[in-house]
């Protein structure tokens, strides 16, 4: 092997390992400054929601949206109907490729209307959405709507045009920040907060970031032993009201007794 | 906050006062009245939200505490029939297995709510309205006898129909004959509600007893708590075996709850007579009716709905 082959071996080994000792836990490239607080957030014992505030810088001249986006999954829902004058379910209708959460807060309202043909917020996520069950197809804009509005009822989706805030910081760059509400019905699991750089209508820039909600604590416990060991988990539920049955029985016998006694005396 | 307390069953966080001040309200209700409640309780917790499932499951599963207390309390008096209460029981076991799985298939065809819904307006308008117009009856002083129509010549058609049953049983502590087959189907149809709706069926079985089966009160009330905690403890067992559905920490705050408000209702029981008892409980019951009712035929705020309530 000549000097130059074995230079060649080296320049390449040493760039294998540069390579791997790089590809350690760090930010995605993409996400540049986008920064979340809190990064995680825990489903605790006295959980009941949490607020996250997104922060981030823009060029000057651009406009920011911001989506918050859950899981995508085929989500099962009935339609309901009035049949011998009572509403009852009439047909099942699923959801196909709908995420489970969906926020979309923008600096400028103008970014939510509806003149025009945008790549985020409900008009974007009605185009990718589809529909399984009986109906037709002109329906699909209505379930559209009853879908959102059974959403925005659970507090899983929503639309806040002008909630990023949109304030000079250096030099030809402006910085922005918004915050968003994850209800106490949230699911745990991954979801993604992306920042899209918006200039004359058109995305330039797309940064996101992963925000873990997970369940810890005393609902992990009580969650996992309900799914995982469902016996134990039914002898405890009935152990415990027994036993707290008698105890009070005890209880309040003895302060009935103790009450008769002081009135005797 | 302390008082948001997360339900990882339900997976919903609720107010900690008002699931202790629900669970108060109604053990008060039972405690003045001597039902259980369980009644009241589900249609309360699916208005705050609650998935109606999950607040049938744990409603049966916070009962078991005050049955218990009671029916031990009872039977130290000798007010237990176990006779009877164990032909209840084998069909309550019955009954409350097929209502699990009837629940299971109509949560898996989405129409467990909408049943459970109709179920309560029909059996709350019936017990509902029969209590009222014997409360009505017994307020103008129309004698026992009368109201039970068992004056001389009037043995009512469900009498005659029970004693034509085969398996006539002489049970000595509620000192009648009554065909063993009459227990356990009562048993099996009163299990079957209860698994379905979440409560113990005493408002329905307490009744039920006295007229069919011609116990004597003080008999029906400490046999129907004994019969009450086995149904409850093998629901709560089926639920959350079979559907995952029972949120123990919300049982348990309604329990406490109950427990608190059971104490002053059975004070305040002292100072009202037996037909304002039974009148007041009526319109109660009628109340919960209506709201239910008024949920099936007004529009609803939301056409579609999650599959399996939630």
């Amino acid at each position: 092997m000549t000097r130059n082959a074995r230079l060649r071996w080296v320049r390449l080994g040493l760039l294998i390992v540069v390579f791997f000792l790089g590809a350690g836990p760090v930010a995605p490239a993409e996400a540049g400054n986008l920064q979340l607080t809190p990064p995680s957030v825990e489903i605790g014992a006295f959980f009941n929601g949490a607020e996250v505030t997104v922060s981030d810088e823009i060029p000057q001249d651009c406009e920011a949206a911001v989506e918050v986006i859950g899981k995508v999954r085929e989500q099962d829902l009935m339609r309901k109907g009035r049949r011998w004058e009572l509403w009852m379910n009439v047909a099942e209708i699923d959801i196909m490729s709908a995420p489970s959460y969906y926020m979309v807060l923008t600096t400028a309202p103008q970014l939510l209307g509806a003149s025009w043909r945008h790549a985020w917020g409900y008009q974007a996520l009605s185009r990718h959405v589809s529909y399984k069950g009986p109906h037709e197809k002109t329906e699909e804009l209505e379930l559209f709507r009853e879908f959102i509005d059974l959403k925005q009822g659970q507090g899983v989706y929503g639309r806040f045009p002008g909630a990023l805030r949109k304030s000079p910081s250096k030099a030809e760059e402006a910085a922005v920040q918004g915050a968003f509400h994850l209800p106490s019905r949230i699911s745990p699991g991954i979801y993604q907060v992306c920042l899209n750089v918006i200039k004359d209508r058109q995305i330039t820039e797309r940064r996101c970031l992963d925000l873990e909600v997970k369940m810890g604590g005393f609902p992990l416990f009580l969650s996992s032993l309900a799914s995982m060991y469902a016996v134990h988990y039914g002898i405890l539920c009935v152990g415990t009201a027994v036993a707290f049955g008698f105890l009070s029985g005890v209880f309040f016998r003895k302060i009935r007794f103790r009450s008769k006694r002081k009135g005797g005396h | 906050m302390f008082w948001d307390l997360y339900l990882p069953i339900a997976r919903h966080s609720a107010d900690l006062f008002l699931l202790l001040g629900l669970g108060g309200v109604v053990g008060a209700i039972s405690g003045l009245f001597g039902v259980g409640g369980g009644f009241l309780m589900t249609p309360l917790l699916i208005m705050v939200g609650i998935p109606p499932t999950v607040a049938a499951a744990s409603d049966s599963n916070q009962i078991i505490a005050a049955a218990t207390s009671g029916a031990y309390a009872h039977y130290r008096m000798g007010n237990v029939d176990l006779k009877m209460g164990i032909l209840l029981l084998l069909g309550n076991w019955v009954g409350g297995t097929l209502g699990v799985e009837i629940i299971k298939d109509l949560r898996a065809l989405g129409e467990a709510s909408f049943l459970i819904k109709v179920t309560y307006v029909v059996m709350l308008g019936i017990v509902g309205s029969t209590m009222l117009v014997e409360a009505l009856k017994s307020m103008r002083k129309k004698s026992d006898e009368a109201e039970h129509g068992r004056g001389p010549g009037t043995t009512p058609l469900y009498i005659r129909l029970g004693q034509a049953l085969p398996g006539q049983t002489w049970f000595p502590s509620s000192q009648v004959t009554v065909s063993f087959l009459l227990p356990l189907a009562l048993g099996c149809f009163v299990g079957m509600l209860g698994a379905v709706l979440g409560l113990g069926g005493g408002f329905i079985m307490v009744p039920l007893m006295f007229y069919l089966l011609r116990m004597p009160m003080h008999l029906v009330v400490g046999t129907n708590l004994f019969q009450e905690a086995f149904l409850c403890m093998n629901v709560t067992m089926m639920q959350a075996v079979t559907n995952h559905v029972v949120d123990l920490v919300l049982a348990f705050v309604l329990l406490v709850g109950s427990s608190i408000g059971a104490q002053f209702g059975a004070r305040f029981s002292i100072k009202l007579r037996a037909d304002q008892l039974r009148f007041l409980l009526a319109v109660i019951v009628l109340l919960v009716m209506i709201k239910i009712f008024f949920g099936l035929i007004l529009t609803p705020q939301f056409v579609l709905d999650v599959k399996g309530g939630g």
